[in-house]
């Protein structure tokens, strides 16, 4: 049964690599010459090359996370996006870019990255006093509604330019990032999907719930908090890459399960991976070269292309 | 593996705030040991207590000769294997994955299956019926067979203690008595086995012991003493 299993991986692969590389190419309002690369210089590597792989390890990363959190919370629904992570995030970046007259890509990703982890630790020291998973659930699509609503309260008394500017930015862009801001963050991505890695175990025991977890000599309690700390930490510095991308985490694990029907976890693990970063590859080929006057917002088209998808893939299916 | 069966050493179950029951008793091994009582009485809570997902408010619990409170969860997995209630779904789960999670407690971080390993779990499947449906979807099953898949779990986790959370509710007339009759066979190959049930008819008919889980107090007999129980016959032993 492996053998299939290795040809669609093998095929996600290939359609990586050829995201990639019409990334590149069709990334932009104008198509590169691909004979004559080095004329086009400083739009391959200073615009092109920092944007493909912002996208490439962003949506690797929001795919896995995403991976994680439906693994802990046995729920096709869960992302990053519940337990309000990213929307403490958000807040974070809000509360900086309307307060403050100039602002460094780089504060933007401090501000996101502890947003993120203050959340996930104020959501891990209430998952220590609660044992059921719906109620977790539950308590984190509060906490996301909370800061969700501070965040508006707090736009509604910003000034106009800042307000903007933090309007575009939760629309998700993958242009903010420089190859410098990618060689910080390129490899912390890297080390906290090879830290996943290391949990395949308790992810395949965590699929049969609690009860069978423990029984089965892991610890459910560990597991949980090891994969919401991970998933966390792939959320919070994506965030800071490329804004908060609403879909990716979501849906491309529904898809990955769809596409790759086996309940092994280094399994999923790559197909979500290659699906992840692909997903937001082609959608910023789409961005470019839907509308030729301007770039359209990433997060427009990211659930206009799929969540018809996964709409479609339910209805061929009919499960998780 | 030495087998020396459950030791409740004044055992407290419950929650702090609600203790719901207390045991002082021995389960031998080789026997098949029938829970019984009404809901609430705290059959599932002694269940999840002997499988450590929860403690005991006082008193000790010995498994095979060693204290619960000791174990880790992973050696904790090594001496009971667990049924519970309910249907697992999603994920694409199939029945060779559900079984090959029996092995966790032996492998290590990376879960790799050693040669032994895989070979308990192709002999449980064909033991157990299982190699034909083995890659098909779990959700496909019928009751009886989705059953049987986790009981076949519990066998090849290979441990000396074996307890069950009412697994033949739902099931067909055929099906209870086959889980009864496999649960049977595993007694007599010297595991210690705890089986919360309401299938008076079947405890009757299988099981060697009778654990009654009371508000006012436990009792333990054998399953031929069974009708000098008043509180068995209130349970509805009468009706047999």
């Amino acid at each position: 049964m492996a053998r299939h299993h290795y040809y669609i991986l093998f095929i996600a692969f290939i359609v990586l690599l050829l995201a990639v590389y019409f990334n590149l190419i069709w990334g932009g309002t104008e198509p590169l010459d691909y004979h004559h690369f080095s004329s086009n210089d400083f739009i391959f590597y200073q615009i092109r090359l920092p944007k493909m792989l912002t996208a490439l390890i962003a949506g690797g990363a929001l795919a896995v996370a995403g991976q994680l959190m439906q693994i802990v919370f046995k729920n096709p629904l869960a992302g990053p996006y519940v337990l309000g992570i990213s929307s403490g995030a958000s807040l974070a970046v809000g509360v900086l870019l309307l307060s403050v007259n100039r602002v460094f890509p780089v504060s933007i990703a401090v501000a996101a990255i502890s947003g993120a982890v203050l959340v996930t630790f104020l959501v891990l020291a209430i998952a220590a006093r609660i044992q059921s998973n719906v109620v977790l659930l539950i308590i984190g699509l509060m906490l996301a509604q909370i800061f969700a609503s501070a965040e508006t309260s707090l736009a509604y008394f910003a000034d106009p330019s800042s307000l903007k500017r933090f309007v575009l930015w939760g629309m998700g862009s993958l242009g903010n990032a420089s190859m410098r801001d990618l060689a910080f963050y390129f490899p912390l991505l890297v080390i906290a999907l090879a830290l996943t890695t290391f949990l395949f175990k308790p992810m395949n025991a965590l699929l049969m719930g609690e009860a069978y977890a423990n029984a089965s000599g892991i610890s459910f309690k560990w597991s949980r908090f090891k994969l919401i700390l991970l998933s966390s930490l792939l959320t919070g510095l994506a965030t800071a890459l490329c804004g908060p991308i609403s879909f990716v985490g979501l849906a491309v694990p529904v898809i990955s399960r769809q596409v790759l029907p086996t309940a092994k976890q280094q399994w999923q693990w790559p197909m979500n991976l290659f699906l992840g970063s692909t997903v937001l590859l082609v959608s910023d080929i789409l961005c470019h070269q839907a509308y030729s006057v301007a770039p359209l917002p990433l997060n427009m088209v990211t659930s206009l292309i799929g969540a018809p998808l996964v709409i479609w893939l339910m209805f061929k299916n009919k499960q998780w | 593996m030495v087998n020396e069966g459950v030791i409740f050493n004044q055992a407290q179950f419950g929650y702090p705030s609600r203790p719901l029951i207390a045991l002082d008793h021995v389960l031998p091994s080789g026997r098949l040991v029938a829970m019984v009582g009404k809901n609430g009485v705290g059959k599932s809570t002694v269940i999840k207590t002997l499988c450590g997902q929860q403690a005991l408010l006082s008193g000790a619990l010995f498994i095979s000769g060693k204290n619960v409170a000791d174990l880790t969860v992973q050696e904790l997995a090594q001496h009971v294997a667990a049924v519970f209630t309910g249907r697992l779904s999603g994920f694409h789960l199939t029945p060779r994955e559900v079984i090959a999670t029996a092995r966790m407690p032996y492998t290590n971080w990376m879960n790799r299956l050693s040669p032994e390993d895989e070979q308990v779990i192709a002999a449980v499947m064909d033991q157990y019926g299982i190699t034909a449906f083995s890659q098909q979807p779990l959700q496909q099953l019928s009751d009886g067979m989705y059953q049987r898949v986790l009981l076949a779990r519990a066998v090849a986790q290979q441990t000396p203690v074996l307890v069950l959370d009412e697994p033949t509710a739902f099931l067909d007339f055929a099906s209870r008595h086959e889980v009864f009759a496999l649960l049977k066979a595993q007694a007599a190959l010297g595991k210690s086995i705890l089986i919360s049930t309401h299938d008076l008819d079947l405890v009757m008919k299988y099981c060697d012991e009778v654990l009654l889980l009371d508000p006012t107090g436990a009792e333990y007999f054998a399953v031929t003493q069974a009708r000098d129980s008043e509180k068995f016959m209130a349970l509805g032993g009468r009706y047999l």
